[in-house]
């Protein structure tokens, strides 16, 4: 997050604005709509970066049987793909290295906490998944400082959340019948005072 | 004497009232607030904890000037006065929502339901405010930098975390470091529901009570009545309710209230995880479901009916609260209860003139007649009035038949006020139903050897009735046989006739022992019966027949119905039942 990126604000409205066309289901042999390796070509050609070899395409094509597997992480690099096509990334060749990065090993880590169905209406999600991007691409929204933008990262991450979500539900889990009891305990005590 | 610093403040909050009701419609309507100069001013219109407040039951707004000033937040005149218009005109916006907020907020605290009011503070703070601070760019997130104060409790921790994370502010801006991992993911919750919840927000309401929860366990200390003084000085909805008549409806349990009681981290659509165990209603089922106190069926039982009225914070004894319960209860049960045809007994008829006179009501003056007697009115003289007489009337008069209760509250009975006494709940229905056609009703409430209270007489006050019906002695069991003997052996037949109805279990047999006079008490009640002339019913929570108890089918055989109302379910078939017998009864008399 050493270098300011662009507003976060216009990457937001550009992900409310994500063209039916960058959700369309991706193709794998004889079915789907989008060839995603085909539209990842075309994004880094308009991004004015260097032509991927072809062998690093490999991953953004998938046979049928893999489909179902993959269909999320595919769907969401095109979603990505529409991202990066923002005015600011234009011509910002240095992030030629962190974009193919980002597309080919960073965003598997992640795409299952943001299914493409869902995230695209979750302002939350939104965010986290523009600055996931910023802060792949080693850029901070601008106007934020750095402590600010990995302050606000922390705060949506939904990997970390998930994590002490599951850890506090087991603790919660526990406390269920101990609250039941108290609900009840509660309830007589209000009762058999009433009225005193 | 309030100081010139705080007159001027005075006039730079008029000047931004306009302002501050145009955040939320040009249309808003509400009168100017009040503002407090002085401690004096303050305590007059009851503002205690808070720099401001709300009045539901005048629609008014409350701002103390001198602790806005010593709070460091004069300053946001606009953002203070917009926040407590939000509490008139979005959350709660009356004293019914909140009580319904409340309620399900309590819901979701077992062991702490006295935070209740405070919790639901909290929430509609937190929509207002994040409503403000987003749409109309008011500086709330200042306010709250201005209030904020060192040791911060886990509950206020939390909360405020929970704005920093609302308006994208960095970790610390309102909170004091470290914020437990936990903390942080109940605050991201917590914001999301806001959000979620933003329009239909008494949804979110039980929800938010769950989270708040775990922090009022963690904090011993916690009181309720100090709380508000260590969150920043901003409680403005405590109160809300004082004053206030009680809003109708809160009886009944709305649809979802224990159902929605989840903890937020369990509801995929708010943490957007999906963590596979099913703990749903966890706490707002064992509430809804409990042997004691669980609000069975569509409505609450009358203590929790008092608490959320308490928590409103509507002064009220728990008997009154009782008098409204069965009052409201008993509203769509009422029946026809008896009435007598009687020849109508007057009627007007003209019979001649006579002098108006000085000292005699000047409506009385027959004008066309005293310009005929002279066309110079010289009053005293000349004026006439018309004199009125009264013949017998040919046309027939429905006269209603007064009710004479006797209200059984021994030991064996259940307390009314504390939980639903279905018998009680059928007394009010008949007394209602009395009142409701003209007729008064005379109550006594009775439990052991001179333990009685009653209206002492025939009164057309429903209050008075329903207090005696709602009574409790707890004591032993002897029906004041004396006063069942004194109402009815000097009764004329020119008198109203009277019902009389007795509420008991099987201690009703009592009424057939001996007085004090050693008067059969068979005797006593036959004569009542007669003199009466409007018959006689028992309300009976028994746990038999009535059929295998011999007094009891004694008593029937000598005129009275005898109904056996248990359970709430027996209370519309006995309401039918009373009025059929008493419509058969009142056509049998006619003729």
């Amino acid at each position: 997050m050493t270098n300011e990126g662009p507003l976060l604000e216009s990457l937001l409205r550009r992900l409310v604005d994500t063209p039916l066309e960058f959700k369309e289901e991706p193709r794998s042999g004889t079915k789907g709509v989008v060839d995603v390796a085909a539209v990842v070509w075309d994004t880094l050609r308009t991004l004015q970066f260097e032509r991927i070899p072809a062998a690093e395409l490999q991953s953004f094509r998938v046979d049928d049987a893999s489909l179902p597997k993959e269909r999320n992480r595919l769907r969401l690099v095109l979603v990505a793909c529409w991202l990066l096509t923002d005015d600011w990334f234009l011509g910002k060749t240095k992030l030629q290295r962190t974009v193919k990065k980002f597309l080919i090993s960073e965003l598997p880590k992640f795409e299952s906490y943001f299914p493409v169905d869902r995230f695209l209406h979750d302002a939350d999600r939104r965010e986290e998944f523009a600055r996931r991007l910023l802060d792949a691409l080693s850029l901070r929204p601008s106007g934020e400082s750095e402590n600010q933008a990995n302050d606000r990262l922390q705060t949506l991450n939904s990997v970390t959340r998930e994590k002490v979500l599951r850890d506090t539900a087991k603790a919660e889990l526990r406390a269920k019948e101990i609250r039941e009891a108290m609900a009840r305990k509660a309830a007589e005590d209000a009762a058999s005072r009433y009225g005193e | 004497m309030a100081s010139q610093q705080l007159r001027e403040l005075r006039e730079q909050w008029e000047k931004a009232w306009p302002d501050a009701l145009a955040f939320w419609s040009r249309f808003t309507k509400l009168s100017d607030p009040s503002y407090c100069l002085t401690i004096t001013e303050e305590k007059r219109e009851g503002l205690s904890d808070s720099f401001a407040m709300i009045r539901l039951n005048d629609q008014k707004v409350v701002v103390s000037l001198r602790k806005a000033l010593d709070e460091g937040v004069a300053e946001f005149a606009r953002e203070i006065l917009a926040h407590e218009i939000g509490h008139h005109v979005y959350v709660p916006a009356n004293l019914l929502d909140n009580g319904r907020m409340i309620a399900r907020i309590r819901r979701g605290l077992p062991n702490r339901e006295a935070f209740a009011p405070l919790i639901a503070n909290l929430y509609a703070d937190l929509l207002i405010n994040d409503r403000l601070q987003r749409q109309e760019n008011l500086r709330m997130a200042d306010v709250y930098k201005a209030i904020v104060k060192p040791n911060q409790k886990p509950l206020w921790k939390f909360y405020l975390r929970t704005y920093e994370i609302l308006w994208s502010l960095p970790t610390g801006t309102l909170t004091e470091k470290p914020i437990p991992r936990a903390m942080e993911a109940d605050a991201g919750l917590a914001s999301r529901l806001v959000r979620i919840f933003a329009r239909d927000w008494l949804e979110g309401a039980g929800k938010y009570a769950v989270l708040c929860l775990t922090y009022l366990l963690q904090d011993e200390d916690c009181d309720p009545k100090n709380i508000g003084l260590m969150m920043g000085g901003w409680c403005d909805t405590l109160q809300a309710g004082k004053g206030g008549s009680i809003p109708a409806g809160l009886i009944d349990i709305d649809e979802g209230e224990a159902g929605g009681i989840i903890h937020p981290m369990f509801d995929p659509e708010i943490s957007g995880v999906d963590l596979g165990e099913n703990p749903f209603d966890a706490i707002g089922k064992s509430n809804a479901t409990g042997s004691l106190g669980g609000s069975r069926g569509q409505c609450r039982e009358p203590f929790e009916y008092g608490q959320i009225l308490k928590s409103l914070g509507l002064n009220m004894s728990d008997h009154d609260v009782a008098v409204r319960y069965y009052r409201e209860r008993a509203a769509p049960y009422l029946v026809k209860f008896p009435t007598k045809q009687i020849q109508k007994a007057i009627e007007p008829q003209p019979e001649g003139l006579d002098t108006w006179d000085f000292g005699e009501s000047l409506e009385k003056v027959d004008w066309l007649e005293s310009v005929m007697v002279s066309p110079v009115v010289i009053p005293g003289v000349t004026t006439r009035q018309r004199i009125m007489g009264t013949v017998e009337g040919l046309e027939l008069e429905k006269r209603p038949v007064d009710l004479d209760l006797y209200v059984d509250c021994s030991g064996s009975m259940p307390n009314p006020q504390t939980v639903l006494s279905p018998v009680a709940l059928a007394g009010a229905i008949i007394a209602l139903s009395a009142l409701r056609v003209g007729s008064a009703v005379q109550a006594t409430l009775w439990s052991g050897t001179n333990q009685f209270e009653t209206t002492k007489g025939f009164v057309r006050d429903t209050d008075q009735v329903l207090r005696i019906l709602t009574g409790y002695l707890g004591g032993g069991t002897a029906f004041p046989i004396h006063i069942l003997r004194d109402t009815f052996a000097t009764r004329k037949k020119t008198d109203r006739a009277v019902h009389v109805l007795v509420i008991s279990d099987d201690g009703v047999t009592t009424m057939f022992d001996t007085d004090e006079r050693k008067n059969s008490g068979w005797k006593i009640s036959e004569m009542a019966l007669k003199n009466g002339r409007g018959g006689g019913s028992m309300i009976l929570n028994l746990y038999g027949d009535w059929q295998s108890n011999e007094p009891l089918v004694k008593a029937n055989k000598q005129g009275w119905d005898i109904f056996v109302v248990r359970t709430m379910p027996e209370l519309v078939p006995f309401a039918r039942e009373f009025s059929r017998r008493q419509y058969a009864r009142e056509k049998s008399s006619d003729k």
